[in-house]
Formats: C-alpha cells, sequence, structure tokens
C-alpha cells in the first residue's frame, strides 16, 4: 500500500463527518485536541449529545465524574484543592453554583475550572438589622432554594438565593452586590433565560419578576398563575416556553413512586393534571426543564431524575412501574452531596 | 435492468468490467453517463486498483436497496462484516475514495467505522494514524487540553 498519505487533505466535510460520529463528549474533546485544523473543525460539529445529566462528587483532592452513557467514574485530581467544605447548590450547563462556609458564593466551570467570585453578601445580610449568622447547617439546608442560570459563551449570568425563606436575594452579572427581595416568603425559586424570577411563595402563589433591570420588578398584571394558588408540597419547574409545571412526587402504596404534573390551563384559568413534560427532561431541584435531545427523544423526553431524597416520603428502591421516571444509579454513600450537571 | 457493461479504470491501469447499474452507485460516473450516453470505459484518475475494487464490491452489494426489513438487516450484517477486513489506513484510502466517486452510503458507513477506531485513541495514536503535524505550541496544546482535562484521563484509556 501506498505510504503516501497527505491526510491534510481529508477535507473538511470528511472530518467533520467522521468527528460527528463520535458518540461520547469525552471522545469529541480529545479528538479536537489532535491539531489546529482538527479543533477548528470540531466548533463547527454537531457535538455528540450528552443523553444523561452527569453526576459530579467532589471529594478531598480529586472530582468524581459519573459519566451514565460510559457507566464509568472519571476521577480528576487537584490535590492541594479541597472542596470538602463546599456545597453545590445547583448547577447550568457546565457551570456549578457552590457556596463555601463563609458564604461566599461562586460559580464554577466543572471543564475548565474556571471560577467567578460572586460579590459578598454580608453585607446585604447585615442590613436586614438583625444579628444574623449562617450556620452551616443553613447553608445545606439552603439547597433547594437557589438558582443559576448562565450563558455558556457570554457568561452572563443570573443567581437567586433564598434564606431562611424570608430572604432572597439575587446577584447578576455586573451586579457589585446582591439586591434583595423582602417578604416573599419563599420556599422555591427558579430562574431562566429571559431574566424572569418564579418564586413559589409560603402562600402558594407563583410571582414573577423582571430581573433585567436594575432592581427586580414584580410582573403582576402579565402573571397568568396570579390568584390561583397551588398546595402542595411540591418542586416548581419552568420549561423552556416559560411555562410553569408543579410537580409533585409522592410515594405511593408499595412504595410506587409517583410524579404528578399540573399545568396552568389559560384558557380555563385552573391547574389541570398533565401526563407529560412536554417532551422536555428535568432533573429535580433544578428549577428548569431541559430539551431532550433529539436523537433519542422517545427514550429521554419526560424523564424526571432524581435521588431518593426527592421523594416525599424518602423512599427506595425505584420501582420502574410508574411511566415518567428514569432511575440513574447513584453513589449511594454519597448520596446526599452529589449534584447534577447536564454538560453545554 | 440494463445489462450494459462499463469499464472502469483505475489510477494504476487495473480494468473493471462491471454492469451499468453497479456503475452508476458511483455518482461520478453516474453524472458522465448523463452527459454522454455512449460512453463505455471510464478512467477514474483519483483511485488505485485495490481500493476501487472494494468501492466496486460494496456498490454491486447494493445495487438492489431494498425496502423490506430483513433486507436492511441483512445489509447492515454485510456492511459490518465488509468493514472488518479493513485497517485504519485502508479505510482511510477508502473514504477518500468515496469521497471523490461520490459513494453516499459508503462514506457515511466508512466515517462512521473511522469513529468507532478512533474512540479510544489519544491524541498523539490519532496524529499517528492520520499522519497529523501537532501543530500546537506547548503551550497551545496545553491551553486546548486544558479545556477538557477531564477527557485525558489516561488511566482508563485503552491502549490499542
Amino acid at each position: 500500500m501506498s505510504k503516501v498519505h497527505d491526510w491534510s487533505k481529508l477535507c473538511d466535510d470528511l472530518l467533520r463527518s467522521i468527528l460527528e460520529g463520535l458518540n461520547t463528549t469525552k471522545d469529541f474533546h480529545r479528538a479536537s485536541s489532535v491539531c489546529s485544523n482538527w479543533y477548528t473543525i470540531s466548533r463547527t460539529c454537531k457535538r455528540p449529545i450528552n443523553l444523561f445529566p452527569w453526576q459530579i462528587l467532589f471529594k478531598e483532592n480529586s472530582t468524581l465524574l459519573f459519566v451514565p452513557e460510559e457507566n464509568k467514574n472519571h476521577e480528576i485530581q487537584h490535590p492541594g484543592i479541597d472542596f470538602s467544605d463546599r456545597y453545590v447548590l445547583t448547577s447550568c450547563s457546565n457551570w456549578l453554583l457552590m457556596i463555601d462556609y463563609n458564604v461566599d458564593f461562586f460559580l464554577i466551570n466543572v471543564f475548565t475550572r474556571e471560577r467567578i467570585n460572586l460579590p459578598s453578601i454580608e453585607s446585604s445580610i447585615i442590613g436586614l438589622g438583625q444579628a444574623h449568622f449562617v450556620e452551616p447547617t443553613d447553608i445545606i439546608s439552603a439547597k433547594k432554594q437557589a438558582c443559576l442560570w448562565i450563558d455558556e459563551t457570554t457568561k452572563d449570568y443570573v443567581v437567586a438565593w433564598s434564606y431562611n425563606q424570608y430572604h432572597l436575594f439575587i446577584n447578576k452579572k455586573g451586579d457589585d452586590s446582591w439586591s434583595s427581595l423582602e417578604d416573599t416568603k419563599c420556599v422555591y425559586i427558579a430562574c431562566n433565560k429571559d431574566y424572569k424570577l418564579y418564586v413559589y411563595t409560603l402562600d402558594s402563589c407563583i410571582k414573577i419578576f423582571d430581573i433585567s433591570g436594575d432592581s427586580p420588578e414584580e410582573i403582576v398584571e402579565e402573571n397568568p398563575y396570579r390568584n390561583h394558588p397551588f398546595c402542595f408540597r411540591l418542586l416548581v419547574a419552568v420549561t423552556s416556553f416559560g411555562e410553569v409545571l408543579m410537580i409533585v412526587s409522592l410515594k405511593g402504596l408499595e412504595n410506587k413512586r409517583l410524579f404528578y404534573i399540573y399545568k396552568m390551563n389559560l384558557e380555563k384559568s385552573n391547574w389541570e393534571r398533565v401526563d407529560s413534560l412536554g417532551g422536555e427532561m428535568l432533573i429535580f431541584g433544578h428549577g428548569v426543564t431541559i430539551r431532550a435531545p433529539m436523537k433519542d427523544i422517545s427514550s429521554l423526553s419526560d424523564s424526571i431524575f432524581f435521588s431518593g431524597e426527592d421523594l416525599w416520603p424518602g423512599s427506595y428502591p425505584y420501582n420502574p412501574n410508574t411511566t415518567l421516571l428514569r432511575c440513574v444509579r447513584s453513589y449511594d454513600k454519597y448520596n446526599h452531596m452529589i449534584s447534577w450537571f447536564v454538560p453545554a | 435492468m440494463s445489462s450494459n457493461k462499463i469499464v472502469l479504470t483505475s489510477s494504476d491501469g487495473e480494468s473493471f468490467e462491471v454492469e451499468e447499474v453497479v456503475a452508476r452507485k458511483l455518482q461520478i460516473v453516474g453524472h458522465m453517463l448523463e452527459d454522454d450516453c455512449v460512453i463505455n470505459e471510464i478512467p477514474l484518475q483519483n483511485v488505485t486498483g485495490d481500493i476501487l475494487s472494494m468501492v466496486i464490491e460494496y456498490c454491486k452489494t447494493h445495487v438492489d436497496e431494498e425496502e423490506s426489513e430483513e433486507a436492511q438487516t441483512k445489509l447492515k450484517t454485510w456492511d459490518e462484516e465488509f468493514m472488518k477486513k479493513f485497517d485504519i489506513k485502508t479505510l482511510l484510502q477508502i473514504i477518500l475514495a468515496a469521497n471523490y466517486l461520490n459513494v453516499k452510503g459508503l462514506l457515511d458507513l466508512v466515517s462512521q467505522t473511522i469513529a468507532d477506531t478512533i474512540k479510544d485513541y489519544t491524541p498523539e495514536q490519532i496524529r499517528e494514524v492520520f499522519g497529523v503535524e501537532n501543530d500546537y505550541t506547548e503551550e497551545e496544546e496545553a491551553e486546548v487540553r486544558k479545556e477538557n482535562a477531564w477527557a485525558f484521563d489516561e488511566a482508563d484509556t485503552p491502549k490499542p
């Protein structure tokens, strides 16, 4: 066979079709680092689709990434950087929102480890006029009351954090301090790319705030959920189309896991039970649903990713008889410290 | 079905007599035939005889693409077995030939096979197989690798 191959002549289209044939993100990234031309072409490729959310667990000197498609853990060593006293509050694509015991917030990119420090919240808390001291346990319990939205390219972000239900703090790119919303009695929050903050309040209502401006403004007239309280222990999720879903998770008879999903019927102005997530998928605790990958729509759309703690009352094991579930393996031992994210 | 014969000649002078329907699977030939229907010998400059014979083998097998599920499964199995015969360097020659001769099905098949073959390769191994030069400076390469440090977790990378 001829030894003279000038593979630089492997034209861009051929290279692109080969790269697009790589099924996992890992293989794709590795191939894209071969040379500058491959890198450039890889930027124009359709990326491999991550069919499942990944799980991440910070240990003392390393980070464990569990990649479901490969059914494998990847351990990234980072000696000297100890994440064990920090908590992941939530995530958005490759970014995690973290908090440490000093109540300092920061965003970190799982892959590049790029870090964005958020302004200190201390003065905002002290400004509330009471002597506040945030205990480590508060940080953990605050887990389900934080939300993050970030744009991977521009790194514009929005972070909201609610403290002890009575105070809600918001920070977005460019703000040098946190703005606060008082008396919202926040039980659950979600924010999205439209700079809207959805707050499920203690009196079971959905409030919507426009947070694109200097200070948050409540959207009152155009809030279709106003005056329609929904009373149940639940989770709120906002779909890509800006619709609010109410998700009730229960342990039913014989430990059957049940998820009931409700959506506002705008014509009838009432909450109606629906039987799907509208083709999207949801990670429990993330306030927004995620578009399911096109490639494998049938199996992933309408999946809910959750861990045992997300159900009320907590229950094990997973029962496959309910329709809207997908159980993903977890690190049992560290269950409470595991976070999910969906790589971009 | 037409039983016209067409002679395809490779760059190294090897000739293959094939039925017109088979030759038409090579779109480059199909276009030539449309332009001038009296051609019966076609020289193919950019492909050697050994590679051309494999492309023809593929085209012969795929000449009647039946819709039935059974036929499709059979073809798929044949494709898999066919691809197993080649090493990566041959695959790269076939993909270039398939591109030049414009055989869509083969192009897709080979590019997926190449992707499946290189998926566990390290960048170094890919460079070697493809004869691609690493044009990064050390700093640039470190930067690119840093972007996805987890993808270079050498410990679990199988060595082919």
